[in-house]
């Protein structure tokens, strides 16, 4: 089964997507926040990581560009998630190297799917 | 032997051919010897004897010789004759030089004519043989008069000779005549009794002439009959000519000392003139003087009349003006009279005596002066006896500027035949000053009241403007004023603090320097200005150009700026500043505040939709009827929530600037559709009945603009439709293509409508009016505020209409400019 990472600040909604991917039958590891997610993933090496963009310590933009830097996690397709839906934010979002940027709030069974199409593209 | 010139011997004549036999011979032997004086044959000495062949060369030689002796003898003897002849020739000839000098030197030291004719007289008298000589000369009417006479004799003045043919003959031919017996020639005849007086028997009759002209004759007379000889003619022409000179002289120098005295006595007569010129002269200049010394009427026109008064003997002078018909006196000046009766002050009133007025009207008519030399006796004025004028002689001549007449100028004396009319030029001389000093008086005065009267509206408008001055200092925002050829011309104190700029740095100064403070927004401003400047018909009163910059401080200032046009003429503008950077920043604030909250309230939204929906999906267990039925309520709520987080967010997205539209071609028939079907979807869902139609024109133009924007404009105006229409309620989509510039939607409904007194404010943020089933039906006001923003920001306008009236609905209309084919 594949693994996803959910890197979210708020319990509330990190709890969400959790549910609601093992609930699609995804193994979900999580961090709460951008440091922890980068040591995260470096750790886990999943096949997607789920991050937020407004995060304390490090952004999601930061931690997405960490992520790309690093070799060994380079590969993994980040989604962004936010709030803000504004073009030039999700310009900034897909140049720090996303592979989608969602709008919250977001129902979960359109989270669950556009989960299930990434992975699809690539082969999982 | 005359040929030969030798002698001739000839031995017998009766043997030789040369002798003509004429006569019997008694001599036979002849000898001829020729007298030969300086080579040329005299004469010649002929021999005869009896005897033939007598004469021997031996006699031709004695004879010869004597011949030559005799020959010179006889040369001699002619010669000394001829001597003598000459001798006398030449004494008579000194004589009459001597004579001639004499009488030339005696005629030359004499300028009197008789004085020359009696000299001339006895001279010829002396020097030839005459008994009398009259010397007769042509007087100025041609008449012959005698007067001198040799001998002398006293002559009665004016002793005239009757004409005669003589004089006629003598003046044409210039000649002399003589007659050696007068009575045997007919031409005389008139003058035989003068001739005879004299006892004269014969005449020659000496002409006088200078050149053509015959002054008189000399009748040279003798009591015999005697012919003149040659010379003594000669002599007597000499002397006549000489005396006709001096009679030429005479008269001559008679004529020049008549023009001389002629001259002299014009001279003293010019003189005269000059004088009395120069006098008229010095009273003009004085009159000149006064009148130009000063403005002051009265005192001038006073000194001025003294002074005419005085140089033309006058008594009293008065200046009558015609004031549009009425004949009234400006100035009177000199000796005061008794007022006219009924004046009641001295006489040197205003009110003209009836005559003087008359006279006044006359010269004022005919624009020509007059002389009354005795006013009772002259018929042409009148007076009545009631009011008699003290004076008598009158001159009045009429005050005369360029065309016109302003009446006249009169002076008076108590006596008659004061004044006389030489004394006109004067007197028009000082009318002609008089009236320029007068007409100039007056359009001082003229001049003086309107500059008056301007200096106070000109002082009145000063302090008008330094009042408004006042008022634009003291105004709390921003004022610039500039004039028609965009010079600053006012910048008040906030003006200052608030562009950062010294007054002194800014005034005078064209307002284009200044805008590069302006950036970018300043070329539209002058731009503006520079177009209502050109064209002040262009402007509408009301429309300001309003416009706000961001200066390098980062303040940032609104400006409004408006022209000053009065009767088509740009006067220059006037633009108001005010610092709204605290209001722009309060402004982003709220809006900052707003989008933050809006994000903020996304973040437990996210949560409650998700969890509801997880439950919903029965992913934490079953759920029952009712469970799943109260979780859709919540989730429906989440949505409108969600509705409204959105809005807010728009409209603060869209105050703040930060909406962008891409735009794109937009296939309008398809975003209708589109909302058709969702408004269909959310009917069913909602269980609310309506119906939607729409009526799309056939052949729609292609519009540009943003997709979703667009969408959401009409999504809005549906949805309100729906929201404010009840059950069973039917919508309208119409969209047609307006003219070749735009495309217009319409979307109608026929639900409650909006209260007539709510549509004014209906585009306003928040806003719903008061009409309680709109307000019982959701919304957030803030639908129509976003689509209007989005209809102007696509270039198109927003619109609606209702009655207000329940079931009549609205319809709203908004359009959509064509895509520019030529971009």
């Amino acid at each position: 089964m594949a693994k996803i990472l959910i890197a979210e600040d708020e319990r509330d909604i990190r709890d969400l997507v959790a549910f609601t991917l093992r609930f699609a039958g995804y193994e979900v590891v999580a961090a709460s926040n951008g440091e922890e997610a980068v040591q995260m993933a470096l750790q886990e090496i999943p096949d997607l990581i789920l991050m937020d963009v407004r995060m304390p310590r490090m952004t999601g933009y930061e931690a997405c560009a960490r992520i790309k830097t690093e070799a060994a996690i380079q590969h993994i397709p980040v989604v962004f998630l936010s709030a803000k839906g504004q073009e030039s934010e999700i310009k900034t979002g897909l140049e720090a190297g996303a592979a989608e940027y969602m709008l919250k709030p977001f129902a979960p069974d359109q989270l669950t799917e556009r989960v299930r199409s990434l992975l699809a593209q690539q082969g999982k | 032997m005359v040929q030969t010139g030798h002698a001739l011997r000839v031995p017998d004549v009766r043997q030789d051919p040369r002798f003509p036999s004429l006569v019997e011979m008694e001599r036979f032997s002849w000898l001829g010897v020729p007298l030969i004086a300086k080579g040329e044959l005299i004469g010649a000495i002929a021999l005869e004897k009896t005897e033939a062949d007598y004469y021997s060369a031996e006699h031709i030689q004695v004879v010869t010789t004597f011949a030559g002796q005799a020959a010179v003898a006889i040369e001699n003897a002619r010669l000394y004759e001829e001597s003598l002849r000459r001798a006398t020739e030449l004494d008579e000839r000194s004589q009459r030089l001597a004579l001639l000098n004499r009488l030339s030197a005696e005629l030359s030291r004499s300028l009197d004519t008789d004085h020359i004719l009696a000299l001339t007289a006895n001279e010829l008298a002396q020097a030839l043989n005459v008994s009398v000589v009259s010397a007769v000369l042509f007087g100025q009417d041609g008449q012959p008069e005698l007067r001198a006479e040799a001998p002398e004799r006293d002559l009665p003045p004016g002793t005239t000779l009757p004409g005669s043919p003589l004089f006629e003959r003598l003046r044409e031919t210039l000649g002399i005549f003589s007659a050696a017996d007068i009575h045997a020639e007919p031409e005389l005849a008139p003058l035989l009794p003068f001739l005879n007086e004299r006892g004269s028997q014969s005449l020659l009759a000496l002409p006088l002439a200078t050149g053509q002209e015959l002054h008189g004759v000399l009748f040279l007379q003798t009591s015999y009959a005697y012919r003149y000889s040659l010379p003594e003619i000669e002599l007597a022409r000499t002397i006549g000519n000489q005396s006709a000179i001096a009679i030429q002289n005479a008269r001559l120098f008679g004529e020049t000392r008549r023009l001389t005295e002629e001259l002299e006595e014009r001279v003293q007569l010019r003189t005269a003139e000059l004088v009395q010129e120069h006098h008229n002269t010095e009273t003009l200049l004085r009159i000149i003087t006064e009148l130009s010394a000063s403005l002051d009427m009265s005192q001038v026109l006073n000194r001025t009349l003294a002074v005419l008064n005085e140089a033309s003997a006058a008594e009293q002078s008065a200046i009558l003006l015609d004031r549009g018909g009425q004949i009234e006196v400006y100035h009177r000046a000199g000796l005061e009279f008794a007022p006219p009766p009924g004046e009641g002050e001295s006489g040197n009133g205003r009110k003209p005596w009836q005559p003087e007025k008359s006279i006044a009207a006359w010269v004022t008519r005919l624009r020509k002066p007059t002389l009354v030399n005795d006013l009772p006796e002259d018929g042409r004025w009148s007076q009545d006896d009631a009011n008699r004028v003290p004076y008598r002689s009158v001159i009045a001549v009429p005050l005369i500027l360029g065309e016109e007449v302003l009446g006249s100028l009169q002076l008076y004396h108590r006596q008659a035949g004061q004044f006389i009319s030489k004394q006109l030029d004067l007197v028009e001389a000082a009318a002609r000053q008089i009236s320029i000093a007068i007409n100039n008086a007056e359009l001082f005065g003229l001049i003086r009241d309107q500059s008056e009267r301007l200096g106070g509206m000109l002082r009145d408008q000063q302090i008008e403007a330094s009042r408004s001055r006042a008022i634009l200092e003291a105004v709390a925002d921003g004022v610039l004023v500039t004039d028609s050829s965009g010079r600053i011309t006012l910048f008040n104190a906030s003006a200052q603090s608030i562009l950062d700029l010294q007054s002194a740095q800014v005034m005078g100064q064209s307002l284009d320097q200044f805008s590069g403070l302006f950036g970018k927004a300043a070329q539209t401003w002058m731009r503006t200005i520079r177009t209502w400047s050109r064209d002040p018909g262009i402007y509408r009163p009301g429309d300001t150009y309003a416009e706000q910059i961001m200066l390098d401080n980062g303040r940032v200032v609104s400006i409004h700026l408006a022209p000053v046009i009065w009767r088509n003429d740009f006067l220059g503008t006037v633009s108001i500043f005010r610092d709204i950077t605290a209001d722009v920043k309060v402004d982003r604030l709220k809006s900052e505040f707003v989008a933050n909250v809006s994000h903020e309230l996304r973040t437990p939204m996210t949560s409650i939709k998700g969890y509801v929906e997880i439950l919903l999906m029965g992913a934490a267990g079953p759920l029952a009827d009712q469970q799943t039925h109260f979780l859709r309520i919540v989730k429906s709520n989440t949505e409108r929530l969600s509705v409204l987080v959105n809005d807010l967010l728009d409209v603060s997205r869209i105050e703040a600037g930060r909406v962008t539209l891409s735009w794109q071609p937009l296939d309008l028939k398809e975003i209708a559709e589109d909302v058709a079907s969702d408004l269909v979807r959310r009917s069913r869902e909602e269980n609310k009945p309506m119906s939607i139609h729409l009526e799309l024109a056939p052949a729609l133009p292609r519009v540009d603009g943003d997709l979703e924007r667009v969408s959401q404009v009409l999504w809005n105006l549906v949805s309100n439709a729906y929201n404010y229409t009840p059950e069973n309620g039917h919508i309208e989509v119409r969209i047609r293509s307006l003219d070749e510039t735009e495309v217009q939607l319409d979307v109608q409904d026929n639900g409650i409508g909006i209260a007539l007194r709510d549509q004014k404010r209906i585009f306003e943020r928040f806003y719903r009016g008061e009409d309680p089933l709109v307000l019982a039906t959701a919304g957030t006001g803030l639908g129509l505020s976003i689509v209007k923003t989005l209809v102007e920001m696509h270039h198109g306008r927003i619109w609606f209409s209702s009655s207000g009236i329940r079931g009549e609905g609205s319809i709203f209309s908004f359009t959509l400019p064509l895509r520019q084919t030529e971009e």
